[in-house]
């Protein structure tokens, strides 16, 4: 459970990262552009949460990164999905789940 | 990473341009958005999980650049440091090699060392070091009788080997036509080295087959000998060399490290078999070498066995052995069997014991320094830390302030401090070796040897430092840093230096008070000594001992012709006499003041035996012109010249003391002198002259009762003498003349240690010496450190008092006042710490009591003395920051921050 506001951020962060990531590899700001266009505009990551967020999650081991070419045609660093990082999603999606629908319950009572 | 931001913010920028921004305006908003490019890097490395290396990079080049910046301090610091540590890292470094270290043996636990304890006098000739064991009141020996060793050899069952050696010094060796003389060598039995059990370094070892009568004379080498002689030659094995006149083969080299199993110190250049000692000369003047006791024995347990299972064992046949050798001197059989001497057995892993237990003392008291040095050292260390600390406080709020965490600043202050430490180890190591190589330069030479140390640069010094400069590194480096990092933000910013000499302060007023204390301990110590030395300078030793040179001559090595010897000895004293510039010159068997000795048991006819057992006396054997050219003035009768040579020991003169004590006062002259065992000197002898006292083996000593006897063929089978040469001026300007003089009368007589009286005798007083200038020398480094912590301590306590300062002048305090104020502070702190001090050192100097002379280890004067300089100091380190208080504006002091 966690305790307090920043670790609910930083792993919900981490959700929605690894979710920008399953459809394939992408830069840094290719992520936040995905998260930013899934939402509608109403989750914008600032880039000072976005970088150290995909620095642990690749100290994790859930992502790597490999430097490649930009649509720009400038040298950008690429990162996608491991294995490990696919379950960790498919873990943290169902935590996410499971608790969003508990607090939906205690909600529909008061 | 950087490249990879920069990437984000043109994209972002392109983005923005792509809603219809201009260029620059998008390029600035998407920066802005972007936000604090070094922040996120940071957190990004945080994140990265290689963190504390370059951090700690980090940290060691900012602790560089701090410490640069402050020269003085990095500079106080890391002299302080390696002078601590260098010191403890010498000194323990040396009491390894010298108390604790075990020969580099098999096994040396298993090594017994024998010797003998007995309750009376044993009246048998013994060579060797006599002790009195303190709790038993018995008096030791580690000597043995030949016949005793065999005996015992014979009989063993317990011990897998048993060994006898012994040492023999001042052997004329003639190699390759050159000679020389070595001084000391080790006469070993035949099992000697398998019970030692090492390998030799170079050829084969002495064996049973060596030590065997009739068999081929061989010998080994040590090592050193081996370099330094023959230059590591292989080709020295099988090499024939003349040893005091005998032919002998060298067969093998020691290996380096073993220095043979003598005194501590001692280390052997020759190895011989015990059978050769005879050829040698090393029975000189005894007629009956079977009953004099002088070979070491050493056995190796075997497995299983316990020491007081040999000894069961052996006894017996070693009181047997006693028994006959007492029959053979002709003494009385003891009364009953408890009267024999009683055979016992101590760890033999270090060899000889005796010097060690001497020199235990001495090396516990300069342990006792090495640690009081450090412990000043850190203590001044932390003191300067704890200032520092103090003076970077805004630079701490600062860093807080931008979001270090306290560890972080904790770790700061810790590398830094570990800095130093590793700066002040690494400096410590080249001074720890100087400090070595003269701790042993001033070690005082033991019966003629020097203590023949080769300072190691062993991991053992490195080992040694480093761990002292982790320690000290963490222990004064913790309490600043925990200090330092407990600050209060906005207290920092806002209230200044005005608030914190509360706790801070108090612990740098104790640690300077603990310097202060350890300061007057050494300044205590530095002067009993010099006090002593000043004592034992002073003691009328009985003759004139400036301007005397002197030297020793070995004429006749294998004792073979005592009359040629003593004709040589006569033939250069008489061409010494003409040489232009000498006063007078002449020999004697002993040098005076020499750490030598001879004793033995005299009688007077007429007269019984006085019954408190002092019936002896010391003896030295002289030829013409003694008296006159040793300064000692004849109070009646005459001295003995050269015409009673002929007469040979039936004539002598006696000493002042002697008078006393076995005359009682009475006219000695041409009363007769008997010698209880004569052996076949002569039993009656005729007092013709009495001699003022003088010194005999210690200046410490009053002049005990002295014989002098003309130099007959007694005195040594081989005529060695001491010579000295009286000249009208300098006499070392004389030696040149002297070799050729010594020379011409035979090219190959070597000349051996060329040395002025005064030398010699300074050499007894080496110890005390030493101590004197290591704490004089100490305690003056302590006193220059307690300065610069006082007027530090005092600067900072005046800084942080401003406010107080400008009230107090505000409200009419005059400037002497203040300064009377400051002054104040820094007297108590220092008196605070010079009490501390004299219960300390009434405490420490118990422990020298046995080294002074002259003065009691609770000197008043001296203690006084050292408490009214510390307190001298206060004053005089509290003026100048107290001057300054009291010349400051008050209003510029009370609105100071």
């Amino acid at each position: 459970m966690p305790t307090n506001k920043t670790d609910l951020l930083q792993g919900t962060l981490d959700l929605l990262i690894l979710t920008s990531l399953e459809a394939g590899p992408s830069h840094g700001f290719g992520v936040s552009g995905v998260i930013r266009r899934y939402s509608k505009d109403a989750l914008q990551v600032e880039q000072g949460s976005l970088y150290p967020a995909l620095y642990r999650l690749e100290a994790e081991g859930w992502i790597r990164s490999e430097w490649g070419i930009s649509e720009n045609n400038r040298k950008a660093k690429f990162y996608e999905l491991t294995a490990t990082g696919r379950s960790q999603l498919r873990l943290e999606t169902a935590n996410w789940e499971r608790m969003s629908s508990a607090i939906n319950l205690v909600l529909d009572h008061a | 990473m950087a490249e990879e931001m920069r990437l984000h913010m043109e994209l972002q920028a392109a983005e923005f341009r792509g809603t219809g921004m201009a260029a620059d305006e998008a390029e600035l908003r998407a920066r802005l958005a972007f936000g604090h490019m070094d922040g996120i890097r940071e957190r990004c490395r945080d994140e990265k999980g290689i963190m504390w290396v370059s951090q700690l990079v980090q940290d060691l080049g900012y602790a560089w650049r701090v410490l640069a910046r402050s020269p003085g301090f990095t500079l106080t610091a890391v002299l302080t440091l390696a002078l601590g540590i260098g010191v403890n890292t010498a000194i323990f470094s040396l009491v390894d090699e010298i108390l604790v270290k075990q020969l580099p043996v098999t096994a040396p636990g298993d090594l017994l060392l024998f010797h003998w304890a007995s309750s009376v006098d044993l009246p048998v000739p013994t060579s060797g070091r006599w002790e009195r064991d303190p709790v038993t009141q018995q008096t030791t020996c580690t000597s043995f009788s030949l016949p005793a060793f065999e005996a015992i050899r014979m009989r063993n069952q317990a011990l897998s080997g048993i060994t006898a050696f012994a040492p023999i010094s001042r052997l004329t060796v003639v190699a390759d036509g050159q000679a020389e003389v070595v001084e000391l060598g080790q006469l070993v039995s035949g099992s000697y080295f398998s019970v030692m059990g090492i390998a030799p370094a170079a050829g084969r070892l002495l064996e049973a087959t060596d030590d065997s009568p009739g068999a081929p004379a061989a010998a080994m080498v040590s090592y050193g000998y081996w370099m330094r002689r023959f230059g590591g030659d292989p080709s020295v094995i099988g090499k024939q060399i003349l040893v005091n006149r005998v032919s002998v083969a060298i067969v093998g080299v020691v290996p380096r490290r073993f220095p043979g199993s003598l005194q501590v110190g001692d280390a052997p250049d020759l190895f011989l078999p015990l059978v050769l000692a005879r050829n040698m000369g090393a029975f000189e003047m005894i007629d009956k070498p079977d009953a004099l006791w002088w070979v070491q024995i050493i056995g190796r347990l075997r497995a299983g066995m316990t020491s007081s299972q040999a000894l069961i064992e052996l006894e017996p046949v070693f009181r047997q052995s006693a028994l006959e050798s007492l029959k053979l001197v002709g003494a009385p059989p003891p009364k009953s069997m408890g009267d024999l001497p009683s055979l016992q057995a101590g760890p033999g892993g270090q060899g000889l014991n005796e010097l060690r237990n001497e020199y235990r003392q001495r090396w516990e008291i300069l342990a006792g320094l090495g640690v009081a040095i450090l412990a000043i050292a850190c203590a001044n260390l932390a003191s300067l830390l704890l200032a520092r600390g103090a003076a970077r406080q805004r630079e701490m709020g600062v860093r807080l302030a931008m979001g270090a965490g306290r560890g972080r600043i904790v770790r700061q202050l810790l590398t830094e401090s570990l800095l130093l430490a590793g700066l002040g180890g690494a400096l410590a190591v080249p001074f720890a070796v100087w400090v070595e190589i003269g701790l042993v330069a001033m070690q005082p030479r033991a019966e003629g040897h020097t203590l023949s140390l080769v300072p190691q640069l062993d991991p053992g010094i490195f080992l040694t430092a480093a761990a002292i400069s982790v320690f000290t590194g963490v222990v004064f480096g913790l309490v600043p840093a925990f200090r330092a990092s407990r600050v209060n933000i906005s207290a920092e910013f806002q209230g200044g230096t005005s608030n914190r000499t509360g706790s801070r302060s108090r612990l740098g007023k104790s640690l300077l008070a603990v310097q202060v204390a350890l300061t007057l301990v050494l300044l205590v110590g530095a002067g009993l000594f010099a006090g002593t030395l000043r004592n034992l300078a002073s003691v009328d030793i009985g003759f004139e001992s400036r301007g005397l040179l002197l030297f020793d001559l070995n004429p006749n090595p294998d004792g073979s012709s005592f009359k040629s010897a003593l004709a040589t000895d006569n033939e250069v004293a008489e061409r010494l006499r003409g040489v232009p510039g000498v006063a007078s010159a002449t020999f004697s068997r002993m040098p005076l003041l020499g750490d030598m000795g001879w004793k033995t048991r005299i009688g007077v006819v007429g007269r019984p035996p006085r019954d408190d057992g002092h019936n002896t006396t010391m003896v030295n054997f002289v030829a013409g012109s003694f008296f006159s050219t040793y300064g000692i003035p004849i109070m009646a009768g005459r001295a003995v010249d050269l015409a009673d040579d002929a007469r040979g020991g039936s004539v002598a003169v006696v000493n002042q003391a002697f008078v006393r004590e076995f005359f009682g006062g009475e006219d000695p002259l041409g009363r007769t002198l008997q010698r209880p065992n004569a052996g076949n000197m002569p039993e009656f002898i005729t007092v013709v002259g009495v001699a003022r006292d003088a010194s005999y083996s210690a200046v410490r000593d009053p002049a005990p009762p002295t014989i002098y006897f003309p130099y007959y063929p007694q005195a040594s089978a081989n005529a060695e003498a001491t010579f000295a040469v009286r000249a009208w001026g300098d006499p070392r300007g004389l030696v040149p003349l002297i070799r050729k003089t010594v020379r011409s009368v035979n090219p190959l007589l070597p000349l051996d240690d060329l040395r002025t009286q005064q030398a010699q005798i300074g050499e007894l007083s080496a110890t005390e010496r030493m101590f004197a200038w290591l704490s004089g020398v100490f305690s003056i480094l302590a006193v220059g450190l307690v300065s610069l912590g006082l007027y530090g301590l005092m600067s900072y306590s005046v800084l942080s008092r401003q406010g107080e300062i400008g009230l107090r002048m505000a409200l009419g305090a005059r400037p002497a006042q203040v300064v009377w104020m400051i002054v104040c502070e820094c007297l108590l702190v220092v008196g605070i710490g010079v009490g501390l001090g004299l219960i300390g050192a009434y405490a420490a100097t118990r422990l020298v009591s046995s080294l002074l002379f002259g003065l009691s280890a609770t000197d008043p004067a001296v203690f006084a003395a050292g408490g009214f300089l510390l307190l001298l100091v206060a004053i005089i380190a509290g003026w100048m920051p107290a001057r300054r208080a009291s010349r400051l504006d008050p209003m510029v002091a009370l609105r100071a921050d």
